[in-house]
């Protein structure tokens, strides 16, 4: 082959090949290095003070200085997070399966589903400080809130979307509605299952962060993240800022990196999209 | 079933008796009365959209006929002995093949020690002994209706209902595998009840071929198939095989018109 196939092959080629050899670390550190100079470049060309945007080097500089705060309060975030998510699992879960029984459930309790979904948290939270205090309790119903929803709606809908051949097959062998829920329904819910932890996962975060905010005062030298960041803010300390904003990016990608891996893990041997995933 | 069989259905496996069904007053079936009987095995062809898979439901009770009646009877049948196999292979995706073939023990409640012994059985007698452990996405299209095949035969069918099983495949695949089917049923003598809209599946697989008519569908022509059992793919080749799919694929055209 001559002409337009090897010319195509020329220099995307190499960078195709190049790509390959590169993996996953070369690109990411390509972009971030083009960013962080832009970032420095824009500092002097337009002579931005440090209060409105600080070189990376001080935000390192202030998250060594803050560090403990920092973990302290990453440690309290990532604990209500956790808690949380847990609790939305749990209780998705239960929901789904009542919800998926039968029509009767879904079209009974599905609406307050919804209208909980619907009521924005900023207007909840308060109303659940009022029941539970300030701390961790409320922080952990609060994002529960926050990440209980993707669940069930996702949990729901797999539960309810079997293959009416598979349903036909189970009917024809006299399955018991158990038997069917356990080997057929549950399983086929899975894949909606993951999408909705995934979902879930990076809100989970936002939702205990959040609660720090409205309800991390009570938590005194332990306050979560949220809460740190409120106190940064107030004393004006712009590089802490930033870093501690670099700390809610860490927790957000830890848990959404997990899920991740727990799908691969649940679904790899059989579902077609985590199948190439390595 | 209690009541005294009556003296003409005393030998039938399965009894269809003016069966009828409607779709939201839309009549898909009707007056569709057949008598099955042990061995036979009947095949149904018909206009694409006659409402061929809707009689093997309601054979197999996954629908209820808004006319008539299904009867089973005038032996040791019980609908319990009954098995289908659909129009694509039906498998669970996150199941092995192993698994899959089973399924429909596991569901009877047999311990698994004694449903994998027989399911392994079924399993080597598709030919897919090497794919137990594989999933279904790691099948082509052939290996997946074996699979489906082998799947029905675990529960020791006394009558098999199977919805268009091989469609979806290639001409080649497809003759192989009805080749297959009629020698597991040298060996089960199971009575069987198909769907199918190829002719020449029609008259190759079955004893006789009933041709249903344009919707609402009814029973336009029944066509015995005098062929004997066993049969191999150099029963295609025979004069009578060949008269008869003249003569179905000429009843066929005669309902379209």
């Amino acid at each position: 082959m001559t002409g337009l196939g090897d010319r195509g092959r020329g220099w995307t080629g190499a960078l195709k090949r190049h790509a390959a050899g590169w993996g996953v670390a070369g690109w990411p550190l390509l972009v971030g290095a083009l960013i962080t100079g832009s970032w420095y470049g824009g500092i002097v060309a337009f002579g931005i003070p440090e209060y409105q945007l600080p070189p990376p080097h001080r935000i390192v500089e202030a998250g060594l200085e803050e560090r403990e705060v920092l973990l302290t309060g990453a440690m309290q975030t990532a604990q209500a997070s956790l808690i949380g998510f847990l609790i939305s699992v749990a209780g998705g879960l239960v929901l789904s399966i009542l919800l998926a029984s039968s029509r009767w459930a879904y079209q009974g309790i599905y609406p307050y589903v919804l209208l909980l979904k619907m009521t924005p948290i900023i207007v909840v939270a308060p109303i659940v400080i009022l029941w539970a205090g300030q701390g961790l309790a409320s922080i952990t119903v609060i994002t529960f809130l926050v990440c209980f929803f993707p669940i069930v709606a996702n949990t729901t809908m797999g539960l309810r979307s079997a293959d009416a051949n598979l349903l036909d097959l189970f009917s024809v062998y006299k399955a018991k509605g158990w038997q069917q829920l356990l080997w057929l329904r549950a399983p086929g819910a899975l894949p909606y299952l993951m999408t909705g932890l995934r979902v879930a996962a990076a809100l989970t975060p936002i939702g205990a962060l959040y609660g720090d905010t409205v309800a991390g005062m009570g938590s005194g030298a332990d306050a979560g993240l949220g809460f740190v960041v409120l106190i940064f803010s107030a004393q004006f300390k712009v590089p802490a800022l930033f870093a501690a904003a670099f700390a809610a990016c860490v927790i957000g990608f830890l848990f959404v990196g997990f899920v991740n891996v727990f799908a691969w893990w649940v679904l790899h041997k059989w579902h077609d999209a985590y199948v190439a995933v390595d | 079933m209690k009541a005294a069989p009556r003296k003409h259905s005393a030998g039938a496996l399965v009894r269809l008796v003016g069966l009828g069904k409607a779709f939201d007053g839309e009549v898909i079936l009707r007056d569709v009365s057949l008598t099955v009987e042990p061995g036979e095995l009947v095949g149904v062809i018909g206009p694409s959209g006659c409402g061929k898979t809707t009689l093997l439901k309601l054979v197999a009770g996954l629908a209820a006929p808004t006319e008539g009646k299904v009867e089973f009877g005038g032996g040791p049948t019980r609908r319990e002995s009954l098995s289908f196999v659909f129009q694509d292979a039906t498998l669970l995706p996150w199941l092995t093949v192993l698994d899959n073939v089973a399924l429909p023990l596991k569901i009877a409640g047999a311990p698994r020690r004694e449903r994998e012994a027989k399911a392994l059985a079924h399993i080597e007698r598709v030919g897919l002994a090497d794919a137990t452990r594989l999933y279904p996405r790691q099948l082509s299209g052939g290996m997946k209706m074996r699979v489906s095949v082998a799947r029905s035969m675990t529960v020791d069918p006394t009558l098999l209902l199977l919805d268009e099983p091989f469609g979806a495949l290639d001409e080649m695949t497809r003759d192989t595998l009805n080749e297959e089917l009629l020698r597991l049923r040298q060996a089960a003598r199971w009575t069987a009840m198909f769907v199918t809209h190829s002719v020449a599946e029609a008259v190759f697989l079955a004893s006789k071929v009933i041709v249903l008519g344009a919707r609402p569908s009814h029973i336009a022509h029944a066509i015995d198939v005098p062929l004997g059992y066993p049969r191999s793919a150099a029963t295609r080749e025979r004069s009578e095989y060949v008269e008869r799919v003249v003569t179905v694929t000429r009843a066929l055209h005669s309902v379209q018109a």
